[in-house]
């Protein structure tokens, strides 16, 4: 009887003091600030995710696309322009307001021209 | 009348040997020994374009020689292409060229001034270039960036290629 006594004297403990209802809410607080926080981070980590993936497709559709890629200028420009077969504006080299022969031989001497050499 | 024979005769005598050692052209031999000093030659290289079936009406070709420099471009053996084509002059006494020429003719026939009208077809020389070689000849050139026409001005395929003249 006597050891159940010392055992279970020994087992108690202190009671905790009961928590003060401020400090309840302030810990409440901490936590939703935190879970507020979270979210925002997740926003953002998937508005980062989405703009990647949008800039990824847009450089797909850059490198895909054919149409109205500018080219180098060629010879076979030069002979439509010089046949009076492209009327085109954007073969008016010499900005005259025309496409006529001069443009044609501009364009040649650009297609031929060569950079210019280092000085050594 | 007789010493007036005479001094005719030797008159004609010396200018007979004066002008069996006088060189054919006085500038030649001076620039024949500067080529051999320097162990350099003069060549003259053609430029072919195949087009094939098509009419060619324009094209344009990079040459670029490793070891020889540019001194000269003439035009080529047919009527629309007699002219030189056009080049940077620039590129004169360095190993690098675009050449690009229209066809004469063709150009100023306009769009309905017959299609095909004087403008070659099959392989022709269109140019022919004159280099400063090495003794041995020049190193084989290099063809890029080739862009032929048709007479309607659509991009036609065509073969380049770069021959040493034959015959001097």
């Amino acid at each position: 009887m006597h050891d159940f006594e010392t055992r279970l004297r020994a087992r108690m403990r202190e009671a905790a003091p009961d928590v003060p209802a401020t400090v309840d809410a302030a810990v409440l607080a901490a936590g939703q600030e935190a879970a507020r926080a979270f979210e925002a981070r997740r926003r953002m980590r998937r508005i980062r995710t989405a703009a990647a993936a949008a800039l990824v497709l847009v450089g797909l559709w850059l490198g895909v696309r054919s149409e109205g890629t500018p080219r180098a200028l060629d010879v076979a420009d030069a002979w439509r322009v010089a046949t009076g077969r492209e009327h085109d504006r954007r073969f008016d080299q010499n900005g005259d307001g025309r496409v006529d022969g001069a443009d044609a031989d501009a364009i040649l001497t650009r297609i031929t021209a060569l950079p210019p050499r280092r000085k050594s | 009348m007789k010493v007036v024979g005479t001094r005719a005769m030797a008159l004609v005598a010396l200018l007979a040997t004066a002008a069996w050692h006088m060189p054919q052209d006085p500038a030649q031999a001076p620039a024949d020994a500067a080529l051999q000093r320097t162990g350099t030659t003069f060549v003259a290289v053609d430029v072919f374009v195949d087009a094939g079936t098509n009419a060619l009406a324009a094209w344009q070709a990079e040459l670029r020689f490793a070891d020889s420099k540019l001194v000269g471009i003439e035009g080529g053996a047919v009527q629309a292409f007699a002219e030189p084509p056009r080049y940077d002059p620039a590129a004169l006494q360095g190993g690098r060229v675009v050449l690009a020429a229209l066809a004469a003719g063709g150009a100023e026939g306009g769009p309905e001034g017959g299609a095909d009208a004087g403008l070659p077809s099959g392989r022709v020389r269109v140019a022919r270039l004159h280099l400063l070689a090495p003794a041995k000849g020049p190193g084989e050139p290099t063809v890029d960036g080739v862009v032929a026409a048709d007479a309607d001005g659509e991009r036609i395929e065509v073969d380049v290629e770069v021959r040493r003249k034959e015959g001097k």
